[in-house]
């Protein structure tokens, strides 16, 4: 018993409610097996000394088994049974393996004691519970258990095999002594009855523990899910409004400043153009010097206005940022080819261009199309044209419509005598085509 | 992975260990330093004797077996009588320490059936060239088996054969009958018997002089061809027309013997006619000689049972088996040793000279009875040597069941009742058989 504890122990390292009760039912189930052997044991001595040999075998009608080899027998076999209940963590075949196994020891000790205790076999069945399996095989292990269980401790097995039971050797100590040995033996079924149904009912606990964590997670995780889409929703805003309020600010320390002071010039140049037209002309000047420098401050004010990564990066790695970055973010899968030299071919404006298209073109598939899938193509026609294909899979659309976005992106185009085409048949497809002006660098 | 290969090569040696110890494996290997067979034998003769020859035939057979197969040692337990023979058995059985080949008593036959005690040695039987078992009487070989298979070999036999006082019938005139003569000659040769005796002179010599004593139901059934019980002991018959035709004649014979039940002593002292007896009876007299002054003063013969109006000369065979234990480690050897006490000529012709049965093997019993009648050896007394041949032949052996003694007092009483009834014997008959039976369901 000893050696299977410790070796029960280290295979199994968390100690749960279950382990206790299961180690429990190996100890109880052990004492009433000496108990019965010993009963068994001390008859048959007994029966043999007062030479009652005769009609103790008259009534069973069956060589009994010697009690010494029984005994050996058994131990053999329990210590068989609590090895393999012992042995955890064992899956598919290995598993039926091991649950038939269990169940042909408990089969045999029963056999060999005649069948006069089967409580062993609610080991087997804990075990088999307490063991993952797929829902049908648990069903057919359980219907085949239980009708084992069943044949065994019904005395149907008995009645063909005719196995010498403790009820035939408890004739032998008399009806009040026979009265004791079998309330002892029922009590000690009926508690391993009572720890078999405390092991079931942690079991059925435990399932449903794990079934109502994994709700709450679920329940969690779908708060979490809103929280985050709002807030993706309210720094986008957030993000918007901070770039109204730079434009507005832009706007008015350079273009609202210099108007400001050349329609105030202007206004005096009216008012003095008759007295005195020297002066006027002095003024015109400076407000032509204004207006001079205005113009500046709006050309620095709209390079300060260019997206960022075209600012300090060349145009091909800032579209593979920018594709790679959308991509991240929104989860939507890019594919960006791109068959001809891009940086140091273009011009400031065309660059914006050619990265306001391709920006647009996406946010467009995302937010308005609902793509999964985006397919980028940037190649030099043969007429000297660089044409942008974006494709999407996602929603289309059977009459687009350009909107403030589409409409912005092809007057760019135009302005650089390009051409914008729509297609929302299938997915949506974007098609702009720049002329390129330096043929010769492009390659 | 290592832990679980190791626990699962553990469980593997427990289960074989448990099959080693539960079907005895384990013994066979502590014994195997020697063949030694062990017999089961009573002290004293079968036939209710003690002739002073303890164990001989047994010792004779024992040093004859060891001089044919060196090396296997034969022991057996000393002392043991006869009544005390099962009760021995059935102890030696429940400590484990059955004898191999042991006598088995016609009323032990069912129950060591039943308990499987017995190896069914049908296959021995047929497969074995050195023995035939033609060479045994066949009621006395049929004794043996159960349910179409061989369990037993017979050892020793004696048939119930019908004495009759050759003074009284030649005195009456009589000749001696037949060996087919009927219950209408047994009626007859009785009523001529019984008749007052006219001549003074000779009354005073026999007072009272009887046909017949002793003569039962079991023989007039079995004469009769009736088998009143199955072979179990579990079905009765006592309904069947036959036994009506016994009960009418044994009613008629009964008036004849008005007032004077059954008494053995009146034979011996020469008073009666006819008495049933068993041939071991009759050698045991006859051999004996304190015993055989009581013959001294008439002719004592035999005859065959008279036959009844439905049967034949049938009588009834008592016979003394051999069976070998089923769990017997030597089986080979317990065969060759049975074979050895039942078909050896010297141990079977034993028979003759230490015990008062015959032997079942044919030929040595018409040879050895042949030997006798030629040395006169019990004074002028004849043997009938057709009588006992036909009577072999024709036997039914005594029932054998469990529980027969009580069957058998259920019938006695049953015919008393019937007979000492003025009732209808059909009538009787039915309400008696079931009785009979809800005894024989209770034994």
């Amino acid at each position: 018993m000893k050696i299977n504890r410790e070796q029960s122990d280290n295979s199994r390292p968390p100690v749960t409610g279950q382990s206790i009760l299961m180690e429990s039912m190996m100890h109880l189930n052990f004492w009433i097996l000496a108990f019965v052997l010993v009963v068994i044991s001390r008859a048959t001595a007994g029966i043999v000394h007062e030479r009652s040999a005769l009609s103790f075998l008259t009534q069973t009608e069956s060589i009994p088994l010697l009690p010494l080899n029984t005994i050996i027998a058994v131990a053999a076999l329990y210590l068989c049974l609590i090895i393999l209940l012992s042995l955890s963590g064992e899956k598919g075949i290995n598993l039926v393996l091991k649950l038939c196994l269990e169940t042909v020891s408990v089969i045999w000790i029963s056999e060999l004691i005649g069948f006069s205790y089967t409580g062993m076999f609610l080991m087997v069945f804990a075990d088999l519970m307490r063991n993952p399996l797929s829902r049908r095989d648990r069903t057919i292990a359980i219907v085949a258990m239980g009708i084992f269980y069943l044949v065994l401790d019904s005395s149907v097995l008995n009645f063909w095999l005719r196995r010498i039971s403790i009820d035939d050797y408890l004739i032998y100590y008399g009806n009040e002594y026979a009265g004791l040995i079998k309330g002892a033996l029922n009590i000690g079924s009926l508690l391993n009855t009572f720890l078999f149904m405390l092991f079931m009912i942690y079991q059925v606990r435990k399932h449903m523990n794990e079934n109502e964590r994994i709700m709450m997670l679920n329940e969690s995780l779908k708060e979490a899910n809103i929280k985050l889409e709002e807030y993706s929703k309210t720094s986008a805003l957030m993000a918007q409004t901070k770039e109204r309020n730079r434009l507005a600010r832009e706007i008015h320390d350079t273009i609202g400043h210099s108007l400001t002071g050349i329609v105030t010039g202007l206004d005096a140049c009216l008012m003095m153009f008759d007295k005195d037209r020297d002066l006027v002309k002095t003024q015109l000047g400076a407000i032509a010097e204004v207006a001079r420098s205005g113009m500046t401050d709006v050309r620095q004010s709209v390079k300060a206005l260019r997206p960022d990564a075209l600012e300090k990066l060349p145009l091909d790695e800032a579209i593979e940022k920018l594709i790679d970055e959308m991509g991240r973010s929104t989860g939507v899968n890019i594919n960006y080819h791109c068959l001809c030299k891009l940086s140091d071919s273009f011009d400031e404006n065309e660059e914006e261009t050619i990265y306001r298209t391709i920006q647009e073109s996406i946010t467009n598939s995302i937010s308005h199309g609902n793509a999964s899938n985006i397919n980028i193509e940037i190649k030099r026609s043969e007429d000297n044209m660089l044409t942008i294909v974006v494709k999407d899979n996602g929603r289309g659309s059977s009459n687009p419509e350009k909107g403030f976005g589409l409409t912005h992106m092809e007057e760019r185009l135009n302005m650089l005598g390009g051409s914008l085409y729509i297609d929302g048949s299938d997915g949506f497809t974007v098609r702009a085509r720049m002329p390129i002006r330096w043929g010769s660098s492009l390659k | 992975m290592i832990r679980i290969r190791t626990g699962y090569i553990i469980c593997i040696l427990l289960l074989l260990t448990a099959l080693f110890f539960s079907t005895g494996i384990v013994d066979m290997i502590q014994v195997n330093k020697g063949t030694e067979l062990k017999i089961g034998v009573f002290a004293d003769s079968y036939w209710g004797v003690h002739n002073g020859y303890e164990h001989r035939i047994p010792d004779d057979a024992i040093s004859l077996f060891q001089n044919e197969h060196p090396g296997i040692r034969i022991s057996y337990e000393t002392g043991i009588l006869k009544e005390d023979y099962t009760e021995w058995l059935a102890e030696q059985i429940m400590k484990g320490e059955a004898p191999d080949v042991f006598l088995v008593m016609p009323e032990d036959f069912d129950l060591l059936i039943k308990m499987q005690a017995l190896e069914d040695i049908t296959a021995y039987v047929d497969r074995d060239s050195d023995f035939n078992k033609e060479i045994f009487y066949r009621s006395a070989y049929r004794f043996g088996s159960f349910d179409g298979a061989q369990y037993l070999l017979p050892f020793e036999c004696a048939p119930e054969l019908m004495f009759a006082n050759g003074t009284i019938l030649k005195e009456k005139g009589i000749d001696l009958p037949s060996l087919n003569w009927t219950w209408d000659d047994f009626y007859k040769i009785c009523k001529i018997v019984n008749a007052p005796v006219t001549d003074p002179a000779a009354k005073d010599k026999r007072a009272e002089i009887f046909g017949t004593v002793n003569y039962t139901w079991k023989e007039a059934f079995a004469s009769n061809g009736n088998r009143l019980f199955s072979p179990d002991g579990r079905e009765c018959n006592f309904s069947d027309t036959k036994v009506t035709t016994a009960l009418t004649f044994l009613d008629e014979l009964n008036s004849l013997n008005e007032g004077n039940k059954d008494n053995a002593r009146y034979f011996e002292k020469g008073n009666v006619a006819f008495q049933p007896m068993y041939y071991s009876s009759y050698r045991n007299y006859v051999k004996n000689p304190l015993r055989e002054s009581l013959y001294e003063d008439f002719e004592l013969t035999f005859l065959t049972m008279p036959a009844g109006y439905d049967g034949d000369n049938t009588s009834i065979l008592d016979t003394l088996c051999v069976g070998m234990y089923s769990k017997s480690r030597h089986k080979k050897e317990a065969w060759d040793f049975i074979k050895m006490l039942t078909t050896d000529e010297t141990v079977q012709s034993e028979i003759f000279r230490y015990s008062e049965g015959l032997s079942p093997c044919r030929d040595i019993t018409e040879r050895e009875l042949k030997k006798e009648l030629e040395e006169s050896a019990y004074g002028a007394r004849s043997i009938n040597m057709d009588v006992v041949r036909h009577a072999m032949d024709t036997a039914v052996p005594k029932y054998s069941f469990y529980g027969q003694d009580d069957a058998e007092s259920a019938v006695e009483y049953a015919v008393n009742e019937i007979l000492s009834g003025e009732g209808n014997i059909r009538m009787e008959q039915v309400i008696q058989d079931r009785k009979i039976k809800g005894i024989l369901s209770n034994i």
